[in-house]
């Protein structure tokens, strides 16, 4: 073989080489892109779940077994739970600011371990984005959906009302 | 010639033949990975789709555009199991109430198909011929809570008490490389049909 | 050669991974569109009903208020709320709450309607102290106590239960076995006080299209279809009116007064009963002295339009006479602002009626009243030892209807949300 084949045969190599580098990060990157848009499907289904799970609660503690006439009877800051709630143990919780400073992690789930976090705090209708240091009728809840194996975070926010229709 | 060319020609057949089984062996590996990937796209938007038609329809439960057709909204659900629940709702808001049933067909039915756990999940919209589209089903799975918190025991019959529904869905490629099944989940913890807590 | 040859076989292959690789990045460009369109409907959904939130609110506070709120922003999408009244006599109240996010676009509809008294199968302001709704017990329609809801035994509740404090069970340790059955829903924290002077006000309505009886001890009233009979006295004549001239808006109201009522209804009306001395008055009360029915029982004909609707400021009391000395039917929703609905000398071993154990209350419809009054006594046998059995059921007809004025709560209710 002369110089020309050798040169040839190299270069096949070289590129061969480059080309299955290349192409191994790319099938990462896309394996690891597909994984994170199924994760997310979960991750956005259970930030769902915890806010029809809160919204079936009271809206405050002095609500729960009372009505209430004034925002100056509803429970001031530092919001979330009661003494006899258990921590991140939403089925104790009775009222929807128990979810303030909450942390919850599914384990058992088929594809992976999520955390989801959330707060909660007063709200003016006027403005819904912005945290209020006063008690108001409207209640926001942010949530953060997080996973070792997924590298988005997911984000979702709510507002919770004091209303009674009956 | 002689003896150093026969080693050239040995040395190019062997460098030549590992180029070409490497070659061969990536693209096998491509092929294998663009019939997952296409498994997995499909199976992400067939649970997506599927998951946002289940919510379209259970968030209407009891719901009704002329509310007097379905005064008491917690005895629009006529009959709920594991799989299967049957409610009144309306589902196009015409003012007319409509009976939608949802229920899981048996493996045996697709069994056509090299996934032997998928199913047909039909949606029969007021007892018409059922539709169906195989989606890569392989659980639909209702646990019901009544007022309380508590978990209903299915299978549950009219009035039955039930307030909130727990729906997991997963969905698999129907076929798959080298029986290599991928899945998707989703699970949703609904207040079910805020109709509910009317009256 | 063999080099040239390799070499031109690997730029095929190379070329054939780029058309892979632009399939790849095509395939997960897709998911990701999949997940973002999924989230981007979840978030215009949650800000859709976060606006019905807001506005259900202030409804709820102000139910004229119908400013609604235009492109606010919230959670990075925008929130559009309008408010109808649909005015007139009806007074329905549309909220309809927009959430976009993305180009994503979800509704939220809620639909309120004036609520009415009528509507419950039971209520409640005071549960008489230590009486509690025990396993036989059923409430076959909407229930709510402004008390607290003692439950023994598992009793069971159709419609929805609502109460505005907790509930309390009969062993605290063992909750379990005492749990409710809420088999329409359960909410507590509702505070749905009954009006001071609802039935005072009855008698402007009778002044007008209506039948006012004034300056009366006593009215004797007999229903005889579409006909009333009416006397002041046990033992005079009674007189004959035809209701739908003589009361045509259905207002039948007796003032300051004691009614002794009975007969088969046909037709819609409300008799109301009131007293002018604020306290310590037996007037306001009226007496079940016989059945007091419909012409058309709605149990056999559910499209029957009769309704009846009694409405007493103090009590209404079924007689201790001898027709009640047997089952007493009733089919009316029963209103007694300032007192309850009981039986007359329920607990006497010797009642006037002459039996002690009477037979059973067939109610259908509703009681609505201040305190819980007793109908009778259980004896250590666990059976009815004077007085009646209840045997309460409840008239579905009135989650649609109610008779003519019939007290409203003041409030609104849902009766349809869309989401």
């Amino acid at each position: 073989m002369n110089t020309g084949q050798t040169l040839f045969s190299i270069g096949a190599l070289l590129i061969l080489s480059l080309t299955i580098l290349k192409m191994n990060n790319f099938l990462l990157a896309n394996d690891s892109v597909m994984q994170d848009s199924k994760l997310g499907l979960l991750a956005v289904s259970l930030a769902t779940s915890l806010i029809e799970e809160a919204s079936k609660k009271a809206f405050d503690a002095n609500t729960v077994a009372n009505g209430v006439a004034a925002c100056s009877l509803l429970t001031n800051y530092p919001l979330g739970r009661n003494a006899d709630e258990i921590k991140d143990s939403s089925a104790t919780f009775d009222d929807f600011d128990d979810y303030n400073d909450f942390h919850y992690r599914y384990t058992h789930l088929p594809l992976a371990a999520f955390d989801v976090y959330s707060k909660v705090y007063y709200v003016e209708p006027n403005n819904p984005e912005e945290k209020v240091g006063y008690r108001t009728w409207h209640k926001k809840m942010e949530i953060i959906v997080t996973s070792e194996s997924m590298k988005d975070t997911i984000k979702m926010s709510t507002i919770y009302s004091y209303w009674h229709f009956r | 010639m002689g003896f150093t060319t026969i080693l050239d020609i040995l040395g190019s057949v062997i460098i030549g033949g590992v180029l070409m089984s490497i070659a061969f062996r990536f693209s096998d590996s491509i092929t294998e990975k663009t019939y997952n990937n296409s498994g997995e796209l499909t199976i992400q938007q067939n649970l997506a789709i599927s998951a946002q038609i289940i919510e379209y329809d259970f968030r209407k439960i009891g719901y009704c555009a002329d509310w007097t057709l379905i005064p008491d909204p917690m005895k629009a659900i006529l009959y709920a199991d594991s799989s299967e629940i049957k409610f009144y709702s309306d589902i196009d808001s015409d003012g007319n109430v409509d009976s939608v049933h949802y229920y899981l067909g048996p493996i045996s039915e697709l069994s056509s198909t090299g996934n032997p756990r998928d199913r047909l999940l039909y949606r029969v919209l007021n007892g018409e011929q059922h539709k169906s589209a195989n989606l890569g089903i392989t659980q639909f799975r209702l646990v019901y809570f009544d007022a309380l918190g508590d978990t209903i025991n299915p299978p549950i019959g009219h009035n039955g008490g039930i307030v909130s529904i727990e729906i997991n869905l997963t969905v698999e490629n129907t076929e798959a490389y080298d029986q290599k099944y991928s899945k998707a989940f989703w699970r949703q913890i609904r207040m079910v049909s805020r109709n509910l807590r009317n009256r | 050669m063999a080099g040239k040859a390799t070499f031109i076989t690997i730029i095929g292959f190379t070329l054939l991974f780029m058309v892979a690789i632009k399939n790849f990045g095509r395939i997960s460009t897709d998911s990701v569109g999949n997940m973002v369109n999924y989230y981007s409907e979840m978030i215009a959904h949650n800000i859709a009903v976060s606006g019905a939130n807001l506005a259900s609110n202030q409804v709820f506070i102000d139910p004229t208020w119908d400013d609604g709120y235009s492109n606010k922003s919230f959670s990075g999408g925008k929130l559009n709320v309008s408010v109808q009244n649909s005015g007139g006599y009806k007074k329905i109240i549309k909220i309809t709450s927009t959430g976009t996010y993305h180009g994503a676009s979800s509704s939220v509809i809620v639909t309120l309607s004036p609520s009415k008294f009528s509507k419950f199968a039971y209520f409640s302001v005071s549960e008489g102290g230590t009486i509690w709704w025990n396993g036989t017990d059923t409430v076959w329609g909407p229930f709510h106590t402004q008390d607290v809801l003692r439950a023994a035994n598992r009793p069971v509740f159709f419609g929805k239960a609502s109460s505005l404090k907790n509930i309390e069970y009969y062993d605290n340790k063992n909750k379990n076995k005492h749990k409710p059955y809420f088999l329409g829903g359960y909410e507590s924290g509702v505070d749905l006080p009954l009006p001071k002077d609802a039935v005072d006000e009855l008698e402007t309505f009778a002044d007008d299209d209506g039948l006012k009886f004034t300056g009366k001890d006593t009215v004797y009233l007999c229903f005889v279809n579409d006909s009333l009979k009416y006397k002041f006295s046990y033992k005079t004549p009674y007189t004959t009116v035809y209701l739908p001239t003589a009361a045509n808006n259905g207002m039948i109201f007796v003032k300051n007064s004691i009614v002794r009522l009975q007969g088969t209804v046909k037709g819609q009306y409300t008799v109301a009963c009131n007293s002018t001395l604020s306290t310590g008055s037996s007037k306001g009360t009226i007496y079940l002295d016989d059945d007091i029915v419909y012409n058309k029982d709605p149990k056999l004909y559910p499209n029957s339009t009769d309704l009846l609707g009694i409405c007493a400021e103090n009590n209404v009391m079924i007689a201790d006479n001898k027709p009640n000395s047997k089952d007493i039917n009733i089919q009316a929703s029963i209103y007694c602002e300032k007192g309850g609905f009981s039986v007359q000398n329920y607990d006497s071993k010797t009642p006037i009626g002459g039996k002690v154990v009477r037979g059973n209350i067939n109610l259908i419809g509703g009681i609505i009243q201040k305190t819980r009054g007793a109908v009778g006594t259980i004896g250590s046998n666990g059976g009815i030892a004077t007085g009646f059995a209840k045997r309460y059921k409840y008239d579905d007809r009135f989650l649609i209807a109610s008779p003519p004025f019939f007290p409203g709560t003041g409030g609104f209710e849902i009766v349809s949300w869309y989401e």
